[in-house]
């Protein structure tokens, strides 16, 4: 038994050698992180939400729905978009990206709902919307469903990686041919749920400023999660190819280069589908006039800031193959989607009251959530090190 | 509550604060921190208990608030606390209110875990204009639509309750509800639960009017049957047309309320969102709607190009075998 | 190097970040508005350029006046034609710039460039003391402008000074009024002057109202020729006043200060000055010939000097209302009938709408808030008859007067005894208060013929026939119990009712006490 857990667990280590192989500074960073956020979740389990965060009856919802649900799955949705491209339009050449995407995917899901359950005042009940009580008009019903099965799916299409590592060839097979069908149901249950989330948000139309309020939200929330999603897949490839270079076993530099490229091809296009679909809004509901408000400059430092320049920065190092600037400006993209959940979610929500009735996060709200990151991470490279992810 | 446990409790809260509270949370109400309220169990009870009768309603009943008439003495929030068991003050601090400076009055306040109900006061040509502030019990509610496990029922009566033995605490209808009504007890780690006006469900069905209406000293709440207090409110309006303006804010808005509302002013200036005829929860169910018909619609499709591709790929292994 | 451009990014961006946040919750400015500026005009003309590139100019009219007056040696009325043009008998059109289409915008705004440097740029040759006479915008579209706005106040010219313009002038009405004869061909001769046919102004030239078939063909003329209230009365006063001034004599006003002055004078300040004379009847008795009522006796004096204009009832010409609107209503009286012009509630211009207007003043409204007038459709015969006499006398009535021995001095209130003390009502003063508000109105006066009506203002169902038999009239209590009827839900509790009806009667009748609950009931102190 120990045997096995020093050759699984281990990576053929003994725990000694293991400990002090990962003594870094880093490491440490992340133990203090995670040393402040466990005091954080301990304290909201024993005193409650109105102690531990900001939260109140005006903000219902703060830092850790904006944050850990609606930025969190958008971020989580490279497991939707490469899925697609890889399995179902046989975009082979891409497969290298499907393992990771799928894996982020996974413990984005995971995390998100772990995290969610601080939130939920009683969280023990959560199942309940499973199987007990069905609130069948609910846009909230339809996303705790999806969450639910969309995380069976990511299991089912992560299995074969898992079952490889156990050994057990048997299992292995069964899921990997299961894998198909889970994949073509993920991007259904993802494309619906990224769009609820946007959904959500529909109940509020006198709550959010006219310029983020449209009925368009769900399909603002789909599309925006689509290049955040492609936005995620590079900047993971990049980095997992830095920090698990000897993971690989045949790396091709100018390959993967040219893959990126082609990814950033992809995400070009979406993003105008997405600045299109913007105007077509604004001129729907009229609402060019509210640009020249404060709430309006914001509103284009969104939209133009962090939408249209890093597409016009994105065409330009795609013509020139700066491969470098592609991956610099995914970050920015992804910035841009982040900003954009926290707008719709906490600056447009309550648009109305003065700054100084607003919501801010506590140390404890934020301590959480990058803790809940922190994890995300750590397992991240937890499976990476140990099954076969990248290659 | 007792008095001794209640110092207990208010300790914590405190020595909590200490340890990891910004400041703002000191000057908010003590209804804030209130827990454990029974009076939406107690309905919600009742209205089960009812549901086994099978008693017939022929229409719902209303209740009309007369703006210009309230004289802002607060006893229907006392009443409200008195009936709901909320922790209460003497009626006189309540009554106090209302020539005191500083006075509560002067931040707008909203409904609180144990405040069910509240009046704010503001200004129209620097006379003080009253108004009365709690759930206006939506013919078509946005939380009852919000809550993932069906936690609302609206009632015949036209009471909108709550059950909390079901309530998740994900505070949805919080953000779906216009009006600001839901309130949460954040102050309990273990069994928080939604707090509302039950517009006195349990009163209401034993042949008695709500607490505050009951209470109002100055004839600003008269309850009855809908139709007839819409009838009772143009009445009203068509007498003084100057003073009042031509419209009952309850009547249209999200689709019908169970309080109607009428004023001297315009209600955007007291603190009411302009709502149009729609009931919000018509916003979310198109989109419900289409998620259904994408998904039932679009999966075929998908799953037909998934089997496509994996004959494809085993036609190609197939024909690498021959080779 | 990438490193450091990528440090820039994020910087800048940050900056954005925060510049955007601040300014999300930063209150904008709103401009100022000046209501009474020192003869300073704000040229925009918004109605031409729409938003304006450069803000607007606030030009010193008065400032202008003087130095040209001390530049060309003039006096201060001879120089308006450097700027304004002529018509051709002589009077001034107050335009500026001289003869520009001031339909399009191009036009007019070169048209004010070329002519303010112009004569700037003159004045500089000469080595006097001028304006801006290099290009740049903001020496005069300056930045302050921006944030402050100018509007003068309405100029009522009222009974006192026509008054006195009739006075002055030797009751010489041609000098001010005219009529506009459509039918003639020769637009020459169209406008002329004809005794016996002077109106308001307002009923030609004030743009924005809506008029009847007959007036609108004039008013249509006064629009095309861009005719409004307020260039019709500038082209009228100031030509008047200027040319006056000119020959030496006594003359009006001819600054903007002078006549805006936001002083308005109420219909008590024009009691005692005389109404224009225009033939019109002292008393009338109308009486419509196939009409079923009878006809009511009108005292038009007393009218007269209750209102300030004659438009609040003869609303488009001074013609008798029977001329326009006939018994059953046709295009001429806007298809509003006799009956209706007559008694409509919610005209401002009908008997009955302007008396019920005087109902919701001051002190009658604290009883009629809860009493609203009789509309014909219910009426019955003994109100009818209060107007409709057949007489044309009107008819005599006296004051009220309060039987003494029948009316309680004080009432005192105790059903609130657990939580208050007594409150003591002056029942006597009360009513004492009412009967002398009813007396001092002479239209309260005609309408309340007994003492009672004063009575029914709180007991107010006293003339239910139940209630009406008994002696005495109904006390609060007999109707509103002290704790809720459940089998009366939209009747208020006793406690209701008192607050309901004292304090909604102080609160119409705008007396001062009580400001606070304590004024009527004491808390008990226990």
């Amino acid at each position: 038994m120990s045997n096995w857990f020093n050759e699984k667990i281990l990576l053929g280590m003994n725990c000694r050698e293991y400990i002090s192989k990962h003594a870094t500074l880093l490491n440490f960073m992340a133990l203090i992180i995670l040393c402040f956020s466990f005091y954080a979740m301990a304290y909201r389990l024993i005193y409650g939400l109105g102690p531990a965060t900001n939260l109140s009856d005006t903000y219902p919802w703060g830092f850790w729905i904006s944050f850990d649900i609606l930025a969190g799955i958008a971020l989580a949705a490279p497991g939707l978009t490469v899925g697609t491209v890889v399995y179902l339009f046989g975009a082979k050449d891409y497969k290298h990206f499907a393992r990771p995407a799928i894996l982020s995917s996974l413990l984005g899901y995971i995390f998100a709902v772990f995290a969610l359950m601080f939130d939920l005042g009683r969280y023990y009940r959560v199942f309940y919307v499973i199987g007990w009580s069905w609130g069948l008009n609910s846009i909230l019903f339809l996303i705790a469903w999806h969450f639910f099965l969309y995380i069976i799916i990511c299991l089912i299409e992560w299995f074969p990686a898992f079952f490889e590592w156990l050994g057990i060839e048997k299992a292995k097979n069964f899921f990997s041919k299961l894998g198909i069908w889970a994949t073509v149901f993920g991007v259904i249950i993802a494309g619906g749920h990224q769009s609820a989330l946007g959904g959500l948000f529909l109940v509020a139309p006198t709550k959010i400023h006219p310029l983020w309020y449209s009925a368009l939200l769900p399909l603002f929330f789909l599309v925006s999660a689509l290049f955040a999603g492609i936005s995620m897949v590079i900047i993971e490839s990049t980095i997992s190819h830095k920090v698990f270079r000897d993971q690989l076993k045949t790396f091709d530099r100018a390959d993967f280069d040219n893959k990126t490229l082609g990814l950033a091809k992809a995400l070009v296009i979406i993003l105008f589908v997405y600045l299109i679909l913007k105007v077509l809004d604004l001129t729907h509901y009229n609402n060019w006039h509210y640009l020249k408000s404060e709430y309006g400059y914001w509103y284009l430092l969104e939209v133009v800031g962090f939408v249209l320049a890093p597409a016009l920065v994105l065409i330009n190092s795609v013509k020139n193959k700066k491969v470098k600037l592609v991956r610099f400006t995914t970050f920015w993209v992804v910035t841009g989607v982040i900003l954009n959940r926290f707008n719709v979610s906490l600056i447009a929500y309550n648009w109305y009251i003065p700054l100084q009735e607003k919501y801010y996060p506590t140390w404890m709200e934020i301590a959480l959530s990058l803790g809940v990151v922190t994890l995300i991470v750590l397992f991240y490279r937890f499976i990476v090190r140990r099954m076969s992810i990248l290659s | 509550m007792n008095r001794r446990e209640f110092f207990k409790r208010s300790l914590t809260i405190a020595g909590s604060l200490l340890i990891a509270r910004n400041s703002n949370a000191s000057d908010q109400p003590l209804s804030v921190y209130s827990t454990q309220n029974k009076a939406n169990k107690k309905n919600w009870e009742k209205f089960e208990e009812l549901k086994k009768t099978n008693s017939q309603i022929d229409e719902s009943y209303a209740v009309l608030v007369d703006i210009t008439k309230c004289i802002g003495c607060r006893r229907c929030e006392w009443a409200c606390n008195e009936w709901n068991k909320n922790p209460n003050r003497p009626v006189k601090e309540f009554e106090a209110s209302k020539d005191e400076k500083p006075s509560v009055f002067d931040r707008v306040r909203r409904t609180h875990a144990g405040e069910f109900t509240v009046v704010n006061r503001f200004h129209s040509k620097n006379k003080p204009v009253y108004v009365k502030k709690q759930c206006m019990h939506c013919a078509e509610a946005a939380c009852l639509n919000a809550c993932f496990v069906d936690a609302f029922k609206k009632t015949p009566q036209g009471a909108v309750l709550y059950n909390p033995s079901l309530c998740v605490g994900c505070r949805y209808c919080m953000i779906a509800c216009p009006f600001d009504i839901p309130a949460y007890e954040y102050y309990n780690a273990l069994t928080p639960q939604i707090t509302k006006c039950t517009m006195c469900f349990d009163r209401v069905t034993d042949g008695k009017v709500p607490a505050c209406v009951e209470s109002c000293t100055s004839d600003a709440l008269i309850f009855g049957k809908r139709s007839e207090m819409l009838k009772l409110a143009y009445n009203t309006i068509n007498k003084n047309p100057e003073r009042y303006i031509n419209h009952v804010y309850g009547e249209h808005e999200a689709g019908g309320t169970n309080w109607l509302y009428i004023s001297q002013i315009p209600f955007e200036k007291l603190g009411f969102p302009e709502l149009d005829k729609t009931p919000i929860p018509a916003h979310s169910k198109s989109f419900l709607f289409t998620v259904k018909v994408l998904e039932v619609v679009a999966a075929a499709p998908l799953v037909w190009g998934a089997y496509y591709m994996i004959s494809k790929n085993r036609s190609k292994k197939e024909g690498k075998k021959d080779e | 190097m990438k490193r450091s451009i990528f440090i820039i990014i994020v910087f800048v961006l940050s900056g954005l970040i925060l510049v955007q946040a601040r300014n999300i919750y930063s209150v904008k400015e709103k401009p100022q508005t000046i209501k009474s500026p020192a003869n300073k005009i704000s040229i925009a003309h918004k109605e031409v350029f729409g938003s304006l590139e450069y803000g607007r100019v606030i030009f010193e009219h008065q400032k202008h006046i003087d130095s040209l007056s001390k530049v060309l040696k003039k006096s201060d009325s001879s120089i308006c034609s450097e700027c304004h043009s002529q018509n051709k008998y002589g009077d001034f059109i107050f335009d500026f710039p001289k003869d520009v289409d001031r339909k399009n915008p191009e036009s007019l705004k070169n048209a004010y460039h070329k002519e303010c440097l112009k004569c700037h740029q003159k004045l500089n040759i000469q080595k006097q003391k001028s304006g801006p006479t290099i290009l740049s915008c903001r020496d005069c579209h300056k930045k302050d402008y921006e944030k402050t706005e100018i509007k003068y106040s309405v100029f009522e010219f009222d009974f006192a000074l026509h008054d006195k313009h009739v006075k002055k002038h030797n009751k010489d009405c041609s000098l001010c009024h005219h009529i506009y004869d459509v039918e003639e061909k020769n637009k020459e001769l169209a406008l002329f002057y004809e005794k016996g046919t002077e109106q308001s102004c307002h009923y030609c030239h004030d743009l924005n109202q809506k008029r009847g078939p007959e007036l609108s063909k004039i008013v249509k003329i006064a629009k095309e020729r861009d005719l409004n209230m307020e260039r019709a009365c500038h082209t009228l006063c100031l030509n008047c006043h200027l040319s006056n001034k000119e020959q030496g004599k006594q003359a009006g006003p001819v600054v903007c200060s002078k006549c805006h002055t936001e002083k308005y004078k109420t219909v008590e300040d024009l009691k005692d000055i005389p109404r224009p004379e225009r033939e019109q009847p002292q008393k009338a008795f109308i009486n419509i010939e196939d009409a079923k009522m009878k006809g009511v006796a009108f005292d038009h004096s007393f009218h007269e000097k209750n209102n300030k204009t004659c438009r609040e009832c003869h609303h488009e010409t001074l013609r008798a209302c029977k001329d326009c609107h006939t018994v059953k209503g046709d295009e001429k009286g806007g298809f509003v009938n006799l009956l209706t012009a007559y008694h409509s509630l919610n005209s401002k211009n009908s008997c009955q709408g302007c008396h019920r207007t005087a109902m919701n003043k001051n002190d009658c409204y604290g009883c009629h808030y809860f009493i609203s007038p009789v509309t014909t459709e219910i009426a019955n015969k003994e109100v009818c008859k209060r107007c409709h006499t057949g007489k044309k006398e009107i008819e005599k009535v006296s004051l009220l007067t309060i039987p003494s021995e029948r009316v309680k001095k004080a009432v005192v209130i105790k059903h609130i005894e657990k939580e208050f003390e007594a409150t003591k009502m002056p029942h006597y003063k009360m009513i004492q208060k009412l009967t002398d508000v009813s007396n001092q109105s002479k239209l309260a006066t005609y309408f309340h013929r007994d003492i009672t009506t004063i009575c029914r203002g709180c007991h107010h169902k006293s003339k239910q026939d139940a209630e009406a038999k008994k002696d005495n009239p109904p006390i609060c209590v007999s109707c509103h119990s002290v704790s809720f009827d459940s089998n009366a839900l939209g009747r208020p509790r006793l406690e209701s009712a008192y607050h309901t009806m004292c304090i909604k009667c102080h609160e119409n009748m705008k007396l001062e006490k009580p400001k606070k609950c304590t004024e009527c009931h004491e808390r008990k102190k226990n």
